[in-house]
């Protein structure tokens, strides 16, 4: 395809969203599927574009787009870093897309559906625009469109609890925007106009002193969009509160905006990352890999959860790549490269992932009326398809083989065993740590995905709704399942895929066609499925030829004889309860028994009921502290009664004047 | 055969006459004729537990340097995959336990899951000791480059860290003394047990087995690091593969009885005290690849 | 002030004496629950009835509700009769008080209102007899499952025996944690191993157990029922078949109460065959306790292969001695039925001594490993004041700090000649009944070496005549005190009331299992020692 095509592909790709909004907005019955259609064919359009450009060598640059006047001083190309990213976004909005065909016409009482319709569009115009921008003005525009539109679309469904998550995230996306903004001020020196390549250059004349400030802001203001710990609280607020297809948009396109966000910075901006810096944002991802998972080990709602897993997956990106700057400055340039395609692959991969089971929740929830696991159950039974398209997104996304996340970590392991020897001391004892920590994180991924496939579909159903739930539609099982099949492929065809991405630039590929290498070892991914394969299969055959298969019978499941009731499952609480007691010294549980006697003169014959407390730490005595201060401090400027409203305001406030004092 | 032979072993050290240690194969035999019930409360779990549970041992068996090395599989034997694969199979165990919705599944599944999730770094970090004593990857490797010079844990006296977290992760793998009591009947302290509580026939059969097969996968493992001669490679003739059957057997013997006599000697430790096992595991591993650092630069 | 004056001036009762240590009393229905309240509750009267009461402020600690029962006396009196029986530790007295309820109207205010210990004695009233107890706070069937149809009362007289009953389903609602993430762990009635049928619930959010609930009576037989019109001899057989391992005891209980009813007298030396078989029973019931904790239980596997196969050894002594497995069969009313030789009394003396020795050697070598120890202690604490409240009684009191034995307080047999030590133990944990069962085993040895070093002499059997009334007999065996009331009515039974140890002990799991992990559960249950057969009767 020429240059020409693609770029009329792209630019159709990136402005179509903008027309899908305008259609949403028109007052016709059938603008919602309409505009829908809009954005999964650009946004199909735009994954073609992104993938010819990926594997391409010249980056594809849109000179007509800077000469519309609204897009005044802005420039947009695609090269083939960037165009990995936008893959991945148009990829994920046009199941998104498809899905919320179906789904918002389900759900006319909770949401307005063209409101969301809007909204959505925009968010990925702002995501694509982030993408494509190539100087600072154009980033930060649409960096602020996307961020501000997910403020509006958590607003949507207009309850109470969506208030209070929407100004958490308001806050936070506030001062990450914020810090963002001043540290790019800082290493551009106010050249907003000018393009990445040329900054690149001029960041290496900088003083000490700004570019530890403009770092510092950099990997909070990233970081805090990427939900990493401790910076991770509106993450599980907002995505409980989403509609469903912006919650697989959330955690499959818009955090990777940040990661994005992140290697155009400090891979190809800065010249050279000093060591606090790296260590900051290694322990940063050690720290919300642990966190992420213990906390969806733990948490019994189903998208906040699922949160927590996106939050880990972070986890374990901002590691690898921490990792990789780290071996980069020791001159291991091997574990670098390797530990940067494995946290490139971690993210196709759990965009894959995680969108598909935040698309599947949406089922789930609908059919159980509930977030919660344990008003869930039985599901398998109900909705077998689906059942089976999530079984392999939970095996993908435990990170077990043949399945991509698998090939992410098998690649990061690998390298980082084959570079142990050759490494100093300080990398040695880093590697050991990650070893450590990533294979315990990926052994507790295992435990909250097992505990997720298991309460939501497995057993009887815990409440009537789920009991009488119906298989869903087509509309809905293709794009879950298209999305399990994505997730199966890439982790078959993952060297292919590497290879194909491989000289984006960031390191040179060492990625063959057909097997993976690194570190001393080899995978062939293929191999491995086809084997696995071929044993169970021979199992069966075997099994058939030995043992008289018919002669099976069903029965209920032995009750010991009493009669079983979907309240003597094991319940999502009960099931974490090893993990809650062997970390309760971080976790800090609370199981609150209330006893009450029936009768006032007789004690003992009592009525018992029990509730979990999950400590959201970081919340309590990080937050809530700084909230405090903060009303305090309002309270005082303002000298009105503390409100909260007015605290939040006077938040934004200071953060403003604070981020115009540390630009200028 | 293995389990079989543990039972054995333990009978005749606690005093007792004991099963013939072949009793299981008769069990599976058994079992294989019966009627397959299965529980109406469950889904399509419940079918496919069987084979992927089985089918992962027997991958596991098939690719791990137990009786050859060598062969067209060596190069799935990669100690990341082969750590996966028993984590797979422990995945599907629990969700099977899970899908007949007895109360016992969802215990045992729990305290099985909790096991296999925790002790993942300890496998992983056991298996890089040995890939930094041979600089190889895949076990195979591990196993195949000392067959000529004696076992590895003899070439590197300071593996033997590595070997006793092995050890240990094998008794947890194999829901054996002290986490969970393989002969128990009281339904709530049980592990293994509960995991395969509402199976029967041939699918009880193909748990069981797989079980067992697991022991002797790590049996055998665990004996080759020791000593691996003779073994079988891709040149062997007729007398070798008689006497690699003969050095099999003697090895699984000898292992049989170092964990009978564990298992009569120690008692079962309370759920929440596995921690303290799990620790010290864990740190015997990390041991374990710190001093194979260290032989190297020494 | 003793407790008839009390009884008398304070609370204004008309008081029958029968025997020394039983005084009877009659009030009307209304008064009934309060006063059993005012008794056992102890409001105010504490330095009036005893200095010597614990005064640390408990409740309960005033009078023992033993047992509550009803009477269907219709033919007799044209009523029914509801009788609770108290006892007081300071005087050990018993007391019987009665109240009589109209046909037409079968209430009355509820004593588990303020009394815990009458909880499932007015439920298996309600359950037996159709009499309400009114404002019981849990006022669920007891003994009637599902299948038992509304309306039928087992124990009124004009229900027959073998009547065949139709099927109902009538819901046996079980109690359970409200919250989100409970889980009820179903438990039994069938079991894997070998296990009396009883269904327990164990709700859990993980391992910790948050509340226990039990359902028993799946094997209700109706004894006191089938016992009714039976003369002495059919009645025997029946007792001595309630519970295999307490056939001796049972036996004993109900020859006391017929020989208390109709003052017979027993030699010396069949009272020393009675304290020395129920001395053997007790060893045999502890030995075999004993293994189960320390060995099924907690896992600790040679304290239950020596535990067993030293049990079977006592098991077959009594083979030996009796022709039976079970010490059943020696005790009638006047005497015992064969006297032993002295060659015999030898045997025992040395056998049993052996035998004790080697348990108590394993015992010793077992608690000095610390991980046995450590699955002992601190589980399954019974509190004194849930002890007292609850009415518990045996093992379970004593070592909860509950100072009760029926042996010493109410000498029976050959108690009065060798009196036991009764040891007690505060903790009330699974580690104070395993080791009371241990000392109470090194004084069961030293008594069985005393009686059968001088047993006595006498005739070993002596006639005894029934006699019209009623009566009580009251023994303790290494799991608590069994009380047995007759009424006779022309040499035939014409109620029996057995209140088995089991009975009242069983619904104290549900107040030591809590906050212990599930995998104690066993623990908690075995160290309790109870039976089903005992309390479906």
């Amino acid at each position: 395809m020429t240059m020409q095509a693609l770029a009329i592909m792209l630019l159709a790709s990136f402005l179509g969203m903008a027309l899908a909004a305008v259609v949403a907005s028109l007052p016709n019955r059938h603008a919602h599927r309409l505009s829908n259609l809009i954005v999964a064919v650009c946004a199909l359009m735009g994954a073609v574009v992104g993938i010819f450009i990926a594997t391409a060598t010249e980056p594809l640059i849109l000179p007509s787009a800077s000469l519309w006047p609204v897009f005044y001083g802005m420039n947009f190309s695609l090269d083939r870093f960037s165009a990995i990213f936008y893959t991945l976004v148009s990829g994920i909005s046009f199941f998104a897309a498809a899905y919320a065909i179906p789904y918002l016409e389900q759900q006319p009482d909770n949401y307005n559906i063209r409101n969301v319709n809007i909204l959505t569009a925009v968010f990925i115009f702002g995501m694509q625009g982030v993408i494509l921008s190539t100087n600072i003005f154009g980033f930060m525009t649409f960096w602020e469109i996307m961020s501000i539109t997910l403020f509006f679309l958590i607003l949507a469904d207009g309850k109470a609890v969506s208030r209070k998550a929407g100004f958490l995230y308001l806050i936070l996306a506030h001062l990450s925007t914020s810090a963002i903004m001043a540290g790019l001020f800082l290493l551009s020196g106010g050249a907003l106009l000018n393009n990445f390549s040329v900054l690149a250059q001029m960041t290496a004349d900088l003083p000490q002193v700004s570019l530890f400030v403009a770092i510092g802001l950099l990997i909070f203001g990233f970081g805090c969009k990427a939900g990493l710990v401790p910076f991770h609280v509106w993450l599980p607020e907002v995505h409980s509160q989403v509609p469903t297809q912006v919650s697989a948009l959330l955690s499959g396109a818009m955090l990777n905006i940040a990661v994005y966000g992140f290697l155009r910075v400090f891979l190809f901006l800065l010249p050279g990352v000093p060591m606090w810096a790296v260590f900051t944002v290694f322990f940063l991802g050690l720290l919300s890999a642990v966190v992420g998972v213990l906390y969806s080990v733990l948490e019994r709602d189903i998208t906040r959860l699922l949160a927590y897993t996106s939050i880990q997956n972070f986890g374990i990106m901002f590691t690898m790549l921490g990792l990789a700057l780290l071996a980069g400055q020791e001159g291991n340039l091997v574990l670098a490269q390797a530990a940067v395609y494995a946290a490139i692959f971690l993210m196709l991969a759990q965009a894959v992932c995680q969108s598909g089971l935040f698309l599947a929740s949406g089922v789930l929830v609908a059919a159980a009326r509930s977030r919660r696991l344990e008003a869930m159950g039985g599901l398998a039974k109900r909705m077998p398809q689906l059942s089976v398209g999530v079984f392999m997104l939970i095996l993908g996304a435990a990170f077990l083989p043949p399945f991509a996340p698998f090939i992410a970590d098998w690649i990061f392991v690998q390298a980082m065993v084959g570079g142990l020897e050759e490494s100093s001391l300080r990398l040695k004892i880093m590697i050991l740590v990650t070893v450590s920590t990533i294979t315990f994180v990926t052994g507790l991924a295992v435990f909250a995905m097992v505990k997720l496939y298991a309460m939501a579909f497995l057993a009887q159903a815990r409440s009537e709704p789920a009991a009488a739930a119906m298989q869903p539609g087509l509309e809905f099982l293709l794009p879950i399942t298209s999305l399990s099949g994505l997730g199966l492929m890439l982790g078959l065809f993952a060297p292919q895929v590497l290879n194909g991405i491989g000289a984006v630039g960031i390191a040179p590929a060492n990625f063959s066609q057909q097997i993976l290498v690194t570190g001393g070892g080899s995978l062939v991914p293929m191999d491995l499925a086809l084997f696995m394969l071929v044993v169970v299969f021979g199992l069966w055959l075997i099994r058939g030829l030995i043992s008289d298969v018919k002669l099976t019978r069903e029965y209920q499941t032995w009750d010991g004889g009493q009669p079983l009731t979907p309240r003597m499952e094991f319940t999502s609480t009960a099931f974490s309860a090893p993990i809650r007691f062997l970390f309760s010294f971080f976790l800090r549980t609370k199981k609150l028994v209330n006893v009450t006697p029936v009768t006032t003169h007789n004690r003992w014959i009592v009525a018992r009921s029990m509730t979990l407390l999950i400590n959201q730490v970081w919340y309590d005595r990080l937050y809530v502290p700084i909230g405090a201060g903060f009303t305090r401090l309002a309270s005082l400027v303002v000298r009105l009664q503390s409100g909260n409203l007015q605290a939040y305001i006077s938040l934004i406030l200071l953060a403003t004047v604070l981020t115009l004092m540390i630009a200028l | 055969m293995s389990v079989g032979g543990v039972r054995w072993f333990k009978a005749r050290l606690q005093g007792r006459h004991g099963a013939v240690p072949w009793l299981p194969y008769i069990t599976y035999a058994n079992l294989l004729k019966k009627e397959n019930v299965i529980s109406s409360t469950g889904s399509w779990m419940l079918h496919v537990t069987p084979y992927a549970v089985l089918g992962s041992n027997i991958f596991l068996a098939l690719v791990l340097p137990l009786v050859s090395v060598g062969g067209s599989l060596t190069a799935l034997s990669n100690f990341i995959v082969v750590a996966a694969v028993l984590l797979l199979s422990s995945t599907f165990l629990v969700m099977g336990a899970f899908d007949a919705g007895s109360a016992f599944g969802g215990l045992g599944g729990s305290r099985a899951i909790t096991l296999a999730a925790l002790f993942e770094p300890t496998i992983i970090l056991t298996f890089i000791a040995l890939v930094l004593a041979t600089g190889s990857s895949t076990l195979d490797g591990v196993i195949s480059g000392q067959v000529m010079v004696g076992g590895l844990l003899i070439q590197a006296p300071y593996l033997v860290l590595s070997w006793f977290a092995l050890m240990l992760t094998a008794l947890a793998e194999t829901a054996r003394y002290p986490v969970d009591e393989p002969g128990t009947q009281l339904e709530l302290t049980m592990m293994h047990e509960a995991t395969v509580f509402d199976y029967s026939g041939p699918y009880l059969a193909m748990l069981e087995y797989a079980s067992a097969l697991k022991l002797t996968v790590f049996v055998l493992l665990l004996a080759n690091l020791i000593l691996p001669w003779p073994i079988l490679v891709a040149t062997s003739s007729g007398l070798t593969v008689f006497s690699v059957i003969l050095a099999t057997l003697l090895k699984l013997l000898v292992v049989m009885f170092v964990i009978a006599l564990l298992e009569s000697s120690i008692a079962r430790v309370r759920l929440y005290r596995i921690q303290e096992f799990l620790t010290s595991a864990f740190f015997m591993a990390l041991g374990g690849v710190s001093l194979a650092l260290l032989s190297r630069l020494i | 002030m003793s407790l008839k004056e009390f009884l008398g001036n304070v609370l204004g009762l008309h008081i029958q004496a029968d025997r020394s240590d039983l005084v009877f009393a009659s009030v009307p229905r209304e008064k009934f629950a309060d006063i059993i309240d005012e008794l056992v509750n102890v409001r105010g009267l504490t330095t009036q009835l005893s200095m010597s009461l614990d005064v640390s402020g408990l409740v309960g600690v005033g009078l023992a509700l033993a047992h509550l029962y009803a009477t269907d006396d219709r033919t007799s009196a044209g009523s029914y009769g509801v009788h609770a029986l108290l006892h007081d530790d300071t005087s050990q007295t018993w007391f019987l008080l009665s109240t009589r309820l109209q046909p037409e109207d079968l209430s009355y205010p509820s004593v588990t209102r303020r009394v815990m210990a009458a909880h499932w004695f007015e439920r298996f009233i309600q359950d037996m007899f159709g009499i309400e107890a009114v404002g019981h706070p849990d006022p669920r069937r007891l003994v009637h499952h599902e299948n038992v149809p509304e309306g039928h009362f087992p124990l009124r007289k004009d229900f027959m025996w073998n009547a065949k009953m139709e099927t109902a389903d009538i819901a046996y609602p079980m109690p359970f944690v409200i919250g989100e993430g409970v889980v009820e762990i179903p438990l039994g009635p069938v079991y894997g191993g070998i296990s009396e049928p009883a269904h327990f619930r164990l709700n859990v959010a993980g391992e910790r157990m948050i509340a226990l609930e039990s359902k028993f009576f799946f094997t209700h037989k109706g004894v006191e029922k089938l016992l009714e019109g039976k003369n002495l001899p059919e009645a025997l057989t029946l007792v001595e078949h309630i519970c295999g391992d307490s056939a001796a005891s049972h036996a004993l209980a109900f020859a006391q109460a017929i020989e208390n009813l109709a003052a017979c007298k027993v030699s010396i030396r069949a009272q020393s065959l009675r304290s020395l078989v129920n001395e053997l029973e007790r060893v045999t019931m502890h030995i075999s306790d004993l293994a189960t904790i320390g060995g099924l239980g907690a896992g600790y596997t040679l304290l239950s292969s020596q535990g067993f196969r030293l049990k079977e050894q006592v098991v077959r002594l009594s083979d030996e001695l009796l022709g039976n497995r079970f010490w059943r069969g020696l005790i009638v009313p006047g005497g015992v039925s064969r006297d032993f030789q002295a060659n015999e009394f030898q045997k025992i003396s040395i056998v049993m001594g052996e035998i004790i020795d080697e348990m108590l050697d394993v015992v010793s070598l077992a608690i000095q490993s610390d991980g046995l120890r450590d699955r002992l202690e601190n589980i399954g604490i019974l509190s004194k004041e849930a002890g007292l409240a609850y009415g518990a009684v045996g093992i379970a009191a004593r070592a909860s700090g509950i100072d009760r034995d029926v042996r010493r307080d109410h000498p029976y047999a050959a108690y009065g000649r060798f009196l036991p030590t009764v040891p007690i133990k505060v903790t009330g944990d699974v580690y104070a009944r395993f080791m009371l069962r241990v000392d109470e085993l090194k004084d069961s040895q030293r008594l069985i070496q005393e009686l059968c070093k001088n047993p006595g002499e006498g005739a070993h059997l002596m006639p005894c005549e029934p006699k019209d009334g009623r009566d009580l007999g009251a023994v303790e065996n290494g799991r608590g005190e069994i009380l047995h009331l007759v009424y006779l009515k022309s040499g035939r039974i014409e109620r029996y009331v057995i209140r088995d140890p089991s009975f009242c002990n069983w619904p104290l799991l549900g107040e030591i299992a809590p906050g212990n992990i599930v995998s104690d559960f066993p623990l908690c249950s075995q160290s309790l020692g109870l039976s089903c057969a005992g309390t479906d009767l």
